[in-house]
């Protein structure tokens, strides 16, 4: 069925409904003529009647349905008394459009006949003479007789006389059923020829005329759809599933007893279950037609607030979804179409210019696809700037230069539904309503869905949305705690683990983490939230994902994974949110369903709290100490050598001929570009890199330079804390030293010899007046580390081994910027923060915390004692730009 | 079943006069009531499934006949402290015409009485919560407590 089909189909059995209701109400009127409530009711059906006949273009249908509103408004106003006349009339009208209404459920279109015609005629001579009388000019009802009669005869003659030439008898005596009406339409034309032959007969039909024409086509509309209350599809739905699960119970039983009998009346009995399900599965779906008939206006409405020209286009409007995904649908749909316009289709005059048609075209389409609905909203616009969303997610610090070069277009594009990402350069009244694409995601990953994007830059882009047909089943994982069976859906699940020992889960503070391929996930143990006991035995652990986040779940053991159905928890549960319903199980119990995202939520994690918590992890693990995973390798094999992990962007080997010397210096291909090596023994007093067959490559990078550090070999990666030994080695580049698995290590300045090496390589600001920054850290590594690259980033930097320290120095010299590390021996950074900010001089120095430690206590103290930002050790990058913007609010603040 | 501890016979009321039909049921010493017309049905050992995290006089989810229903239990709910065994399920409708399941020790008789002798529950009544009672009704031999499902089903903090 076509989507106009549809329309039409809706129209029609409003039609009926209506039909059926006005027989009733003008039966009700005849009786009470003054009653107004039934004459306003009759009125309004008739007005609605005629509103969507015009609107389809009915013609007749809605001139009948006009003149008799106009009749029923006299009626209604008390102008004209309804008297047995006017309710014929009238009830001929709704006769007339009775059979108008079964030709078009018919025909789909309105009957071509003259009979309508004239009713017409007489309907509005009709309504002509209410008016008259309402108006006092008519007191009698002559002109009325006569006039009916008039007409009618004229009408009536070709009728009659065919009537008498086949059938005479039958059709005189007023045949009412709906085939003898045809059959007087269908011979209308051949009576209009013989029309003037039998005289007699005429006269005969002048006698019977009033009669016969008030006869209006009597028709009995069939009823091809009826409304139903979902409730009681719902019901059926529930009733369905149970029959399913008796059916089970009893083919079980029925292999048991092994009867024929019993077999075969089991197997119909199977199969008639089973199309009964599905019959009323499909009771409850309906054509997605019904959210995207909202969209043409929608559309035109935005597009004339944006100023841009958008033709819509609806393809698959029939597609059948169960109704519940369809309520759902609307707002992420109506999101998405929003950001197309916004967002993607350009101005017509921009559109001119590239050479595009002026008006933009949006597609919205739908159709099935393995058991699932695709919906696609495709524009020709400007498409996704790549480029731009990744600029766009560094400033909001979603990424680092270094990830997003080496993302790819499909990865970047993914970053628009990163919470707080938003391509719109201002916040327009369109897109900008405080809710992101995030949430569009999230809204669809609840149903089970999921979106993707395909954009090409400056041909458009179209959006992917799939969804299942039906949210009343859903594929789950069951997994055991406690002893009950809880039910986590397929969308949410990533992967399963089992914990072999407890050594694989660390602890940080109260809370667990489980480290995943190098990545860091947060733990939940079932039993601890639902409050079940044997909690410490817990060794299966569900990886699970909101969309946002992962996190592990560990559960007591792990079931199979079920189709299940989904029924709604009672009004008295809906308040918990780690439950998205209730299913029943094989055996007739009752199993919850855990809502993932409602579960994260309880206990509380938040997107950029994870972020902390993985930085953390990064660079510290596992116990208070600071420690962090370093790099160990050789250059020479006698010389061990070491370099924090997170610094290091990729590690590649190479064979030694493809090492190349261009323009006096040594590079390597590395992704179709050349990207320059350094030796360490050029730059560090250490033993010279021996001739190898092949080597070991470090890579580094910083924004969207490369270079690679020639090695010999990688030694080992390994977690350790970084309390150096500076005393032995003053130099440059050499952080200082440490034993490691017995051996004397050197710490590499990697920052230090990538500038020895090319002193330009950090494209150092232009600083007008050198501004000052203490810093205070007791880890001497760090306090070298940090304070080269400050130092290379344009800064002039006074190191303090402690909080007191530095508090002391503040006090002796003039600094512009204070960096504090948070733990250190006798003045944390808590404390010097608040002593800087008590001090009265001192008290608009901007401050920055550089940490390895984090945590919602952690940063919300840090706040409190008016630290302005925070900031991880590592990140170079982060931490130079996060200085120079202090700095700047600063030098402004003074200046205003 | 001859524990029941009125019969109907007895309270019969006269000819004529107006009169309003409870279901009974027993909790500890108690003998309570809920009009006819709440009650929809009544169901022995539903597997009840526990809902962690809910308040505690629910006592869980049951299966009934495909549609999941809350349990409560009911002495728990009007803070009556009972020690028998909850095994009936008394399925009551709510506002919301949302079934839910209290659950009872022991089901009574169905009593007709007359509308003349419900009366306002006094200021006190010992071993359970006032606001949970609509009326009492003194029978020959024990008082009937007539429950208020709207306060019952009312989710309270």
């Amino acid at each position: 069925m076509s989507f106009e089909d549809d329309v039409l189909q809706d129209f029609l059995t409003e039609a009926k409904e209506g039909l059926e209701k006005l027989d009733e109400e003008f039966v009700e009127l005849e009786r009470d003529p003054q009653n107004t409530e039934i004459l306003k009711s009759i009125f309004r059906t008739m007005h609605t009647l005629k509103g969507t006949a015009g609107f389809f273009g009915f013609k007749t249908l809605e001139g009948i349905a006009h003149f008799a509103e106009d009749i029923l408004s006299k009626l209604r106003d008390g102008l004209v008394v309804a008297d047995e006349e006017i309710i014929d009339i009238l009830l001929r009208a709704v006769d007339h459009i009775k059979a108008i209404v079964a030709h078009l459920e018919e025909h789909k279109q309105e009957p071509v006949d003259e009979t309508y015609l004239d009713f017409l005629v007489e309907l509005s001579n009709f309504a002509e003479k209410i008016a008259k009388r309402a108006k006092g000019e008519v007191g009698g009802t002559k002109p009325a007789d006569k006039r009916p009669l008039e007409s009618k005869a004229s009408k009536e003659e070709p009728v009659e006389e065919k009537d008498t030439e086949e059938k005479p008898k039958e059709e005189k005596a007023e045949d009412e059923e709906p085939a003898g009406e045809k059959a007087l339409e269908d011979k209308k034309s051949e009576e209009v020829r013989s029309s003037s032959s039998t005289p007699s007969i005429t006269e005969k039909k002048k006698e019977e005329a009033p009669k016969t024409s008030k006869v209006a086509p009597q028709v009995t509309l069939t009823e091809t759809h009826i409304r139903v209350d979902v409730k009681l599809l719902d019901h059926l739905m529930n009733l369905a599933g149970e029959l399913v699960l008796a059916r089970n119970r009893l083919v079980q039983i029925a292999g048991e007893i092994n009867d024929t009998e019993l077999m075969r009346a089991t197997q119909s009995l199977s199969l008639v279950t089973t199309e009964m399900q599905e019959t009323i599965m499909k009771t409850r779906m309906q054509p997605i037609g019904t959210v995207f008939n909202k969209f043409p206006r929608i559309v035109r409405d935005l597009a004339r607030s944006t100023g841009k020209k958008v033709n819509l286009h609806i393809e698959g409007a029939d597609t059948e979804l169960d109704r519940s995904i369809i309520e759902a649908i609307k707002d992420p749909l109506t999101h998405l179409v929003r950001n197309s316009i916004d967002h993607g289709i350009e101005s017509p005059d921009e559109r001119v210019q590239i050479g595009k048609p002026a008006v933009g075209t949006l597609v919205l389409r739908a159709y099935h696809e393995g058991g699932q609905v695709i919906i696609e909203i495709e524009d020709d616009g400007r498409g996704i700037d790549v480029e731009k969303v990744k600029k766009k997610a560094i400033e909001k610090g979603l990424i680092t230069p270094e990830e997003a070069e080496r993302m790819s277009d499909r990865e970047a594009i993914a970053l628009i539904f990163r919470p707080g990402f938003s391509t719109a350069e201002k916040v327009t009244n369109i897109s900008g309503r405080g809710v992101g694409m995030d949430v569009v995601k999230t809204n669809i990953e609840r149903l089970g869905g999921s979106i993707e994007i395909n954009s090409v830059k400056g041909s458009g882009t179209t959006v992917r949305v799939k969804i299942p047909l039906t949210l009343a089943i859903v594929p789950a994982l069951i997994v055991l705690s406690g002893g009950e069976r809880y039910a986590i859906p397929q969308v949410n699940l990533k992967e399963l683990v089992n914990i072999e020992s407890d050594e694989e889960i660390h602890r940080i503070g109260n809370s667990e983490f489980y480290r995943l391929r190098g990545e860091i996930i947060p733990l939940i143990r079932l039993s601890r939230i639902l409050g079940s006991p044997n909690g410490d035995y817990e060794r299966s652990l569900v990886i699970l994902s909101t969309g946002v986040m992962d996190f592990g779940l560990l559960v007591d053991e792990v079931r199979d994974s079920e189709e299940i159905v989904v029924k709604p928890l009672g009004r008295l549960l809906k308040g918990i949110p780690i439950y998205a319903g209730a299913t029943i199980m094989g055996d007739g119990k009752v199993a919850l369903i855990l809502d993932v995202v409602g579960l994260s939520r309880y206990v509380g994690f938040k997107a950029e709290e994870m972020e902390r918590a993985f930085g953390e992890e990064d660079q510290r693990a596992i116990s208070g100490e600071e420690k962090q995973f370093i790099l160990l390798f050789n250059v020479h094999p006698s010389e061990q050598f070491a370099i924090p992990l997170s610094l290091i962007s990729r590690l590649d080997k190479i064979e030694a001929s493809k090492l190349e010397y261009v323009g006096g210096k040594e590079v390597v291909q590395y992704k179709g570009k050349s990207v320059p090596v350094i030796r360490l023994e050029n730059y560090l007093p250490i033993q010279p890199l021996p001739e190898q067959e092949e080597y070991n490559l470090l890579f580094f990078e910083d924004r969207k330079k490369k270079v690679a550090i020639l090695v010999s070999q990688i030694v080992d990666s390994l977690e350790t804390d970084l309390e150096l030994d500076e005393d032995i080695y003053h130099t440059e580049g050499i952080l200082g030293n440490r034993i490691i698995n017995g051996r004397t290590t050197i710490f590499v300045d990697i920052y230090k010899i990538i500038e020895m090496y090319d002193p330009d390589w950090f494209s150092r600001p232009e600083i007008l007046e050198k501004k000052r920054i203490l810093y205070a850290e007791d880890s001497a590594f760090y306090r070298q580390l940090v304070k080269n690259y400050l130092q290379s980033a344009g800064y002039e930097v006074e190191v303090a081994e402690d909080g007191l320290e530095a508090w002391e120095k503040l006090q002796q010299k003039q600094f512009d910027l204070l960096i504090t590390d948070i733990e250190m021996p006798k003045m944390d950074g808590f404390e010097l923060a608040k002593k800087v900010r008590s001090d009265e001089r001192l008290a608009n120095m901007p401050i920055m915390a550089l940490t390895s430690l984090s945590g919602e206590d952690v940063y919300r103290k840090a706040k409190e004692t008016g630290i302005d930002e925070f900031q991880v050790k590592l990140d170079r990058e982060a931490v130079i730009r996060t200085a120079a913007e202090l700095l700047a609010e600063k030098t402004a603040e003074a200046t205003a | 079943m001859a524990e029941l501890p009125v019969l109907s016979s007895e309270k019969r009321p006269a000819l004529g006069e107006k009169t309003e039909t409870f279901v009974t049921f027993w909790l500890g010493s108690f003998l309570f009531g809920l009009p006819i017309a709440e009650v929809i049905e009544i169901n022995r050992d539903l597997e009840t499934t526990p809902v962690p995290l809910s308040p505690d006089y629910i006592k869980g989810i049951v299966n009934l006949r495909g549609q999941v229903l809350t349990a409560l239990d009911l002495a728990e709910r009007i803070g009556l402290s009972a020690e028998g065994e909850r095994s009936y399920n008394l399925i009551v409708r709510n506002e919301e015409d949302e079934r839910v399941s209290l659950l009872v020790e022991k089901i009574g008789d169905i009593l007709e009485v007359p509308v003349s002798s419900l009366e306002e529950p006094p200021e006190k009544i010992e071993g359970l919560d006032r606001k949970f009672v609509k009326y009492v009704c003194q029978l020959p031999e024990r008082l009937l407590v007539v429950l208020n499902t709207r306060e019952i089903l009312q989710r309270s903090g």
